[in-house]
């Protein structure tokens, strides 16, 4: 049961992600990210991160995706569908992907984990503890990477003056 | 190892393949894309690759512990940054300079 939907959400995750990367309109390949970020979303969710799965769906398909789709209709992104949207390189390339998928296959296969299965329960109240607690320092860091994209980002979106 | 296979159908060794392909297929979006944006959405794939291998190997190797999906949080808040401003520098270089193909961008060539 569990293996037949996880090998389901793994099939149409691999197929959106391809989608994504081939689409020629980039704003279908917008929709068919929003499709992949929900399904690693639902991942999380058969992997017993609740908080994660809904932080997923919030930053990513409501925060990220919706900033892509404004670049792709503030740029002339959608009205280049006629030309190939691909370089020359995919041979090269796909080549690159599948030797790297094997060797990590088989790095993995050679490998045995050994360690502590995690029961299933919520985690919303410890990734709270943990995150004013053990992870305090890389949270106040990333406050400030926050402050500094946000300043970056209305520094180069700002009109210049002539 | 060999009761937690037969108690959970689903292994550590599903994800970290499943998230091997999805990383490779993000490698193939930026080496083929030639629009600048679907290089971008390509990197948003890769750090979602990541992020399975830190929640999986969170669940199934320290499971008394919530590291892994703690790193999580912090790779999804800085791609979201990542995201925010490589897409007004996109939108940037769009107004100077009319594309978003990347082998047009060459201002700098000498």
């Amino acid at each position: 049961m569990e293996l037949g939907i996880f090998y389901l959400v793994s099939a149409l995750l691999i197929g959106s992600s391809v989608m994504v990367v081939t689409k020629r309109g980039l704003f279908s390949a917008a929709l068919f990210l929003a499709m992949a970020l929900s399904l690693v979303g639902v991942l999380f969710a058969m992997l017993g991160a609740d908080f994660l799965f809904a932080v997923q769906i919030l930053l990513y398909v409501g925060g990220v995706i919706v900033i892509i789709a404004f670049a792709v209709m503030l740029s002339n992104a959608e009205q280049l569908k006629a030309e190939p949207q691909t370089n020359r390189q995919w041979a090269p390339a796909l080549a690159l992907c599948l030797s790297l998928v094997l060797m990590v296959m088989v790095g993995v296969n050679r490998h045995s984990f050994d360690g502590v299965l995690a029961e299933l329960a919520p985690t919303t109240k410890s990734i709270g503890i943990l995150l004013l607690g053990g992870q305090i320092l890389p949270f106040e860091v990333v406050s400030l990477v926050l402050l500094a994209s946000l300043v970056g980002a209305v520094l180069f979106s700002r009109k210049e003056k002539n | 190892m060999a009761e937690t296979v037969t108690t959970c159908a689903v292994g550590l060794q599903h994800y970290l393949a499943l998230g091997s392909i999805l990383f490779a297929i993000g490698i193939f979006g930026v080496l083929t894309r030639r629009n600048i944006i679907g290089i971008l959405m390509s990197v948003e794939l890769m750090f979602n690759a990541a992020n399975i291998n830190l929640v999986a190997f969170n669940r199934f190797v320290h499971g008394g512990d919530l590291w892994g999906q703690g790193f999580a949080i912090f790779v999804i808040t800085l791609a979201a940054a990542e995201a925010v401003v490589g897409l007004a520098l996109v939108l940037a270089i769009y107004r100077t300079m009319k594309t978003t193909y990347v082998e047009k961008m060459n201002l700098l060539k000498g």
